[in-house]
């Protein structure tokens, strides 16, 4: 009996507290992250432009689903005034994107981290930016990415996916570093050494994807700061010699704005499945692509 | 009474036995309860005898088997869709980081708990057969040590599923263990894996014998090993009770007016409860039994729940064969065997024995042959069954120890002192942050 | 044999633990804890319910762009994957579902040999074309009325708009409109 009235109350205790813990997960799931920033954003549109266009706010997750790039963006959850008129000063999260870039890449057919990296599946703002998130190889392109690695302008960064489809321009309108290296590549004739899309010679490494080469590829032992393969090509291209010297590649004396421009360019040569729409068309210049052409022939 | 007390009573309670022969025969006539005893010795139910172990692991079954037929809603199994399947349950659907976290846990649990229960059984020679009649403890012994293996396969082949770096690297180095055993390695993994690479074969196939094959198994291992414990008289312990009864030379255990099942002069199914002092010694299952039982079910869902709030479950970079991942460990109840793996390539003179081929196939292959036999090789007395570290077993309980405690160190060191390139470090000791992209 | 079931009386055990006070303490503590007992696994239970309503949707948007006006050709475009009539007659748009309203096949569109009288709600009307239902036989006329077959209601219309920013038509299927709706660019 004495057992009996015991077990009773284990059964008692044990349904109390798994009452308390289940209880504890719908509380979690009931005030997520996202909530806070969605309740913010009505806050905000109430305040500039009455409670009747708050209305028209949608809540719940929010997703731009891309079946041609295979992706799918949970930003717009927070981001909620992306194409909204007269957010182009609100405070972030809520601030609008550029108009006129959008106008060419559609939120519906590009949705975000196409462009600026991150982690599109996540609802909540550490794994979404991935800044710090192990196990996420694309990062939110930006600030605080741009400081870890000591890069000239940490904003411009974002241009290295630019790249991704507009490898074979010539210019791209917009992508000032990429541009600046792309002439950079002309003018010092990389193609003497190395090999870009099947041209070029073999004396150093081919390029042609060498910014998908994984990260443990290269070798750190000479590199200061942070290990990256993005930290590598900085301290490369600053001075061959201090990272490999053994090295052929002469040290062509680049700035921090060089340096920069010419790592965004290699981080930006990799293999990507892309609808062949996504491709711009070829501008005046055909192929050969512009960053292998010899400067003349 | 009030109406309103009558309808509270007919929700939660709608039936309350009267008479021990009633609460036994609601054990009996009830289909879920049937295959339980209508009494059981005090002794079975005690936390100290059993721990119960083996109910642990059936419930953890059972939690797994829920949580896991709501993922097979929400999970694909393509190479294409599997990893983003399980980012979406992670952050987008209703609580499902809870349902995938409960699984993963649960599996775990099960792992150890059913580990354990192998351990308590063989420590208590809860293998040996006793004073009734008819029995067979051996062979449930047997069906049990394939229950492990089960158990293992079935947490193996869910590893992969997630398809990011842990899981595909963990295969792996788990399936190419089998390419060391001799003659039939190469197309065992061949044949498991659909093909000679881990790819949508591979994934199509750990899929349905995660979700049909092992869990209609194990579900067919666990009713016959049930059945046999009735068959041998419930748990070896009760045995211990028959014989201290002989011993002490009582005034014979007076007739009963009834039997358990209401069939006098019958012996067949409650063999063992003739055995002993039923007045002295055993209670009704019901409530006994039952209570206990919730107790115990209460404790394993809190326990798996409230791991599952504190252990983050991992996801890593989604599967890419072009980049093995730093350290690559198979899952951990597999990691004494790749710690053995690692350490024991052996070289005589020009000859090179893989470790593959010693720690990979030769050692578990040794000992869980040991396993299945042992009971047939276990000469101690009928006293050593049903105790914990019984006189006369006192040597094989030590060799068994120190086996356990040889591969409880082994999992421990792979697991928590391996960093990059199997590197040894101790717990306390951070591992060097290893390059990333950005 | 000798079997005799022993009274319930007999093997009836009291339940009591006091008073008259302490039962009804006692029974409210059972009803406290079995009532908390089953709550905790009622909530465990909705999780796994929940779990199974979407949060998120694979699913195109309900209201997308389809291109510049000048892109549609004179008279009709039929945009397989929306399942939708685009029509155009010189800066007037409109569009009509393609989705037979009865159990949803896509109706096909049938060119008239040549054009035919025929009275819509009391209205006389000259039709070209006509909708026929490959399923069930429905047809409809040229502006989604069925006259035969089980179709019970008119093909959808639903709203065309110019998109602010870039001038494409925009279709908004959360929002249907009745057949007098032109759009005029």
């Amino acid at each position: 009996m004495v057992a009996k009235n015991r077990d009773v109350a284990l059964i008692y205790a044990f349904g109390a507290i798994l009452l308390l813990v289940t209880g504890w997960i719908y509380w979690d799931y009931y005030r997520p992250e996202w909530k806070t920033y969605q309740s913010g954003f009505r806050g905000l549109i109430t305040g500039r432009f009455g409670a009747e266009r708050a209305q028209q706010i949608p809540s719940g997750i929010q997703q731009i689903w891309v079946a041609e790039l295979n992706r799918v963006d949970r930003c717009v959850t927070c981001h909620l005034g992306l194409e909204w008129e007269g957010l182009e000063d609100a405070p972030n999260p809520y601030r609008a994107h550029p108009p006129g870039i959008l106008r060419k890449h559609p939120l519906a057919g590009y949705g975000c981290t196409i462009c600026h990296g991150g982690q599109g599946f996540a609802t909540d703002v550490e794994s979404a930016h991935a800044t710090g998130a192990l196990h996420w190889e694309e990062p939110l392109l930006a600030g605080e990415i741009g400081r870890a690695n000591q890069v000239e302008e940490p904003k411009a960064l974002l241009q290295i996916n630019c790249n991704i489809c507009h490898r074979y321009d010539a210019q791209t309108e917009g992508a000032d570093y990429i541009n600046y290296a792309k002439q950079i590549v002309q003018e010092k004739r990389c193609v003497l050494c190395h090999k870009v899309n099947g041209q070029g010679s073999l004396l150093g490494p081919d390029l042609t994807y060498v910014g998908e080469q994984s990260p443990e590829h290269y070798d750190y032992a000479r590199v200061p700061g942070k290990q990256s393969s993005i930290g590598w090509h900085l301290a490369h291209f600053h001075n061959p010699k201090d990272v490999a010297p053994q090295s052929l590649m002469p040290n062509f004396n680049f700035g921090p704005r060089e340096t920069q421009a010419l790592t965004m360019l290699v981080m930006s040569w990799k293999r990507t499945r892309l609808p062949s729409s996504y491709i711009p068309p070829p501008k005046a210049a055909p192929p050969p692509p512009a960053e292998a052409a010899p400067a003349e022939r | 009474m009030a109406a309103e007390k009558t309808i509270w009573k007919k929700l939660i309670w709608t039936w309350k036995p009267e008479s021990e022969f009633e609460a036994g025969d609601s054990i009996v006539r009830n289909l879920l309860l049937h295959w339980f005893p209508s009494k059981i010795t005090f002794r079975s139910l005690s936390y100290r005898y059993s721990f119960w172990l083996g109910t642990a692991s059936a419930i953890l079954f059972g939690i797994l088997t829920v949580t896991g037929v709501v993922l097979m809603f929400l999970y694909v199994p393509s190479v294409e869709r599997a990893y983003a399947s399980i980012k979406d349950i992670e952050f987008a659907v209703a609580f499902g980081w809870f349902l995938r976290g409960l699984h993963r846990i649960g599996a775990h649990l099960m792992v150890a708990v059913v580990f354990l229960h192998a351990v308590r059984v063989f420590l208590t020679g809860g293998y040996k057969n006793g004073v009734a009649a008819n029995q067979n403890r051996p062979l449930n012994w047997i069906i049990g040590v394939v229950l492990l293996l089960s158990t293992l396969l079935l947490s193996f082949t869910g590893y992969l599923l997630p398809w990011d770096q842990l899981a595909f690297w963990a295969i792996t180095v788990g399936t190419n263990i089998a390419l060391a055993a001799p003659v039939v390695g190469e197309q065992t993994r061949f044949l498991l894996l659909g093909g000679n690479t881990i790819a949508q074969g591979a994934l199509i196939r750990f899929y349905v014998l995660h979700c049909v094959f092992l869990p209609m198994l194990v579900l067919l291992l666990f009713a016959w090993h049930m059945w046999r414990i009735r068959k041998d008289g419930g748990l070896a312990c009760a045995d211990q009770l028959a014989l201290d009864q002989k011993q002490e030379k009582a005034p014979p255990i007076k007739s009963k007016t009834y039997s358990l099942l209401g069939i006098a002069g019958t012996r067949t199914v409650h063999v063992e409860a003739a055995l002993v002092d039923e007045d002295r010694h055993a209670t009704p299952a019901s409530p006994s039994l039952t209570l206990r039982l919730l107790v115990v079910i209460l404790a394993t869902v809190l326990l798996a729940s409230l791991m599952t709030i504190v252990v983050e479950a991992p996801l890593e970079e989604p599967a890419n064969p072009a980049v093995t991942s730093n350290p690559a460990k198979a899952p951990w109840y597999f990691l004494w065997l790749q710690e053995l793996v690692a350490d024991t390539t052996v070289r005589v003179g020009g000859l090179t024995l893989n470790g593959a081929l010693v720690g990979g196939i030769i050692v578990p292959g040794i000992l869980v042959g040991l396993l299945l036999v042992w009971p047939y090789l276990d000469r101690s007395s009928v006293r050593s069954a049903g105790i914990w570290f019984g006189s006369d077993r006192w040597r094989q309980n030590i060799v068994f120890l120190i086996i356990v405690l040889a591969i409880l160190i082994l999992t421990i060191v792979g697991t928590y002192m391996r960093g990059p390139y199997w590197g040894l470090y101790w717990p306390w000791e951070t591992w060097p942050d290893l390059p990333r992209k950005f | 044999m000798k079997t005799t079931k022993p009274s319930p009386d007999a093997a009836r055990q009291p339940h009591t633990t006091g008073g008259e006070g302490g039962q009804t303490r006692r029974s409210f503590l059972d009803r406290l804890g079995l009532g908390t007992l089953l709550t905790a696994i009622a909530g465990q239970t909705w999780m796994m319910v929940r779990a199974l309503v979407p949060n998120v949707l694979y699913e195109p948007s309900l209201r997308f762009k389809v291109g510049t006006p000048d892109r549609f050709p004179e008279g009709v475009t039929f945009l397989e994957d929306r399942r939708l009539f685009i029509f155009r007659n010189q800066k007037m748009f409109y569009a009509i579902s393609g989705v037979c309203t009865h159990l949803g096949c896509t109706v096909k569109m049938i060119q008239l040999n040549q054009p035919q009288k025929v009275e819509i709600r009391g209205k006389l009307t000259e039709e070209r074309w006509e909708f026929h239902c490959p399923c069930h036989g429905s047809k409809f006329y040229a502006e989604g009325t069925p006259y035969a077959g089980p179709a019970p209601t008119p093909l959808a219309w639903y709203r065309l708009e110019v998109a602010a920013d870039d001038g494409q038509l925009i279709v908004n299927l959360m929002e249907p409109v009745n057949q007098d709706f032109r759009l005029t660019v």
